[in-house]
């Protein structure tokens, strides 16, 4: 059985640092601590620029944090051994504000699908079909675009693949960058309500990253500011 | 009086395989000093009708119909007659700031570049021009942002910078394309401001291009809802958002935050294959046996056009 609590990030700083003689620090955001509970979904505010998506970034263990820990399971991401490492990095899952962006744009949908399934060791080409087809009526693609390249696709649909190509890796934390920012509305509510879906049937947690304060609202079920004024969960 | 009058005018582009049929028999009448916004989904044909009128389209573009300015069919214009038009008298504002602005060029000098080339102006006088303008549209830190490149400033910022660089010329028309796309609820209400200000000021018509229901609502007198190329409904601002008439104007207004996200049904329409008759029908919760064979006519009322059968 899961623990009530995924993923913690205790006291976690960011500072970059630049310049390549007289090194300089930028502090990004300071002593950030939260909690992902199974099953739930954290919404992060805040302006541009403020470090949300270097947050994601951390917890998805992209990027090192300047102090503190993240804690996946109990463990601290960044001290693992391989095999605990690589099962996180399968397990924790990002996805990103641009999906065309994401996608390979020399692979066909079908081969970036197939792709996925041979590094998650599925040998069994009918097997790996079989995943696919899941995936693709969870997300609502249909099978045509299977041979088409990701520009031949809307941004909806793109960012439909992107979620397919993450659920074939059956995650437990998908964090969410602005997953919705390059769509327009009446795409952005389907993208929203499909996320919800999928988050009832398969039990994923989210970390949902966005400046729209409506939208964090709707989406999450505990909400952190990273704005300085109101730096407050509610 | 009529400002820009856009008459049938149908796009078409020709791919390896197929035809995209992007605007499909549009007619459109842009008042004087008024601001319209051009609203629908991404792929709905609004941005063509903006390039269409400044005539900035691929070469395997097909266009059919008028777009009258001052007397004159742009689309029979040649290409000196539009580069007088281009910027002096009908400035576009495109939709991504980081790729519109020279990234090498001080923003001083990008926002004064349309005086030197239309106006002739020495550079000098030119820059400080560019000053005032921007003192006028209320930059702060005006001398260290005349000197800086516009990497080291955030979307909002550069978007603000475009939109003083069309204003400079002081345009008849001002089109702007998705001008608060992928920005931030600030720099959202920034350019939402300059925009409002700048009508108020100048007295430019603008025809407005976007998704965002806010802007619209904040500073558009009239909205014209597009769906698959074609215009669904033009109204009144306030009268719009009390009560939108056509199905997919209702529909579009359902998705928003305020009405709990709500989705439209079904997929988009594939742009090189359209639906015969209205082409919301496959999509449309109120369609009847008419919809899938005839296209709507366009009925008036109370002033506001719809194209829906539900009102003939």
């Amino acid at each position: 059985m899961l623990p009530l609590c995924l993923m913690e990030i205790q006291d976690v700083s960011k500072t970059f640092r630049y310049g390549l003689i007289k090194r300089k620090g930028r502090s990004v955001f300071n002593n950030i601590s939260l909690s992902i509970p199974s099953g739930g979904t954290v919404g992060i505010t805040g302006k541009s620029g403020i470090g949300k998506t270097s947050l994601g970034k951390i917890a998805a263990g992209i990027i090192p944090p300047s102090k503190g820990h993240v804690l996946y399971k109990g463990k601290d991401i960044f001290k693992m051994q391989k095999a605990e490492w690589n099962t996180f990095r399968t397990k924790v899952q990002m996805m990103f504000q641009d999906p065309e962006g994401a996608l390979n744009p020399m692979k066909t949908i079908g081969r970036q699908f197939n792709a996925v399934c041979r590094l998650m060791g599925e040998k069994d080409n009918n097997k790996a079909c079989k995943r696919i087809q899941e995936v693709m009526d969870q997300t609502g693609l249909s099978d045509e675009i299977l041979d088409r390249f990701p520009n031949e696709l809307s941004g909806g649909q793109n960012q439909r693949v992107a979620l397919g190509r993450v659920l074939l890796l059956e995650p437990e934390i998908i964090i969410l960058d602005e997953p919705t920012s390059a769509l327009d509305i009446s795409v952005q509510a389907q993208i929203l309500q499909l996320l919800k879906t999928i988050q009832q049937e398969n039990r994923i947690s989210y970390l949902y990253i966005s400046h729209n304060k409506k939208l964090i609202e709707f989406m999450s079920d505990t909400i952190f500011s990273m704005d300085k004024d109101e730096q407050d969960s509610y | 009086m009529s400002c820009l009058h856009i008459k049938n005018l149908s796009v078409q582009f020709k791919t390896g395989r197929d035809t995209v049929f992007a605007v499909d028999r549009v007619s459109l009448d842009h008042t004087g000093g008024e601001t319209l916004a051009l609203m629908g989904e991404t792929g709905c044909g609004k941005s063509v009708i903006a390039n269409s009128i400044v005539r900035l389209l691929p070469e395997n573009t097909s266009i059919k119909g008028e777009i009258f300015f001052k007397g004159r069919d742009l689309l029979k214009a040649s290409e000196r007659e539009l580069n007088q038009i281009r910027g002096q008298e009908i400035a576009i504002v495109l939709q991504n700031p980081g790729l519109a602005l020279n990234p090498i060029k001080k923003l001083g000098k990008q926002i004064a570049e349309p005086l030197v080339i239309h106006k002739k102006m020495p550079w000098k006088q030119a820059v400080s021009q560019a000053e005032q303008m921007m003192n006028q549209l209320r930059f702060t830190g005006l001398k260290e942002k005349i000197k800086a490149y516009p990497f080291q400033f955030s979307g909002g910022m550069n978007q603000r910078v475009i939109i003083a660089s069309s204003m400079v010329l002081d345009p008849r028309v001002i089109i702007a394309d998705e001008p608060t796309k992928g920005l931030d609820m600030e720099a959202r209400k920034e350019v939402m401001r300059e925009l409002a200000d700048i009508k108020k000021r100048k007295g430019s018509s603008l025809l407005l291009i976007t998704h965002d229901f806010d802007l619209s609502r904040e500073i558009a007198d009239r909205i014209a809802i597009m769906y698959a190329g074609e215009i669904m409904e033009i109204a009144q601002n306030k009268k719009y958002f009390k009560e939108p008439l056509h199905p997919y104007a209702r529909a579009l207004m359902q998705s928003l935050p305020e009405n709990g996200f709500k989705p439209i049904p079904g997929p988009p329409v594939a742009m090189t294959d359209p639906p015969r008759g209205c082409k919301f029908h496959p999509r449309c919760p109120f369609r009847i046996k008419k919809c899938a064979g005839e296209r709507p006519p366009e009925i008036t009322i109370n002033g506001r056009q719809v194209r829906c059968f539900l009102y003939a």
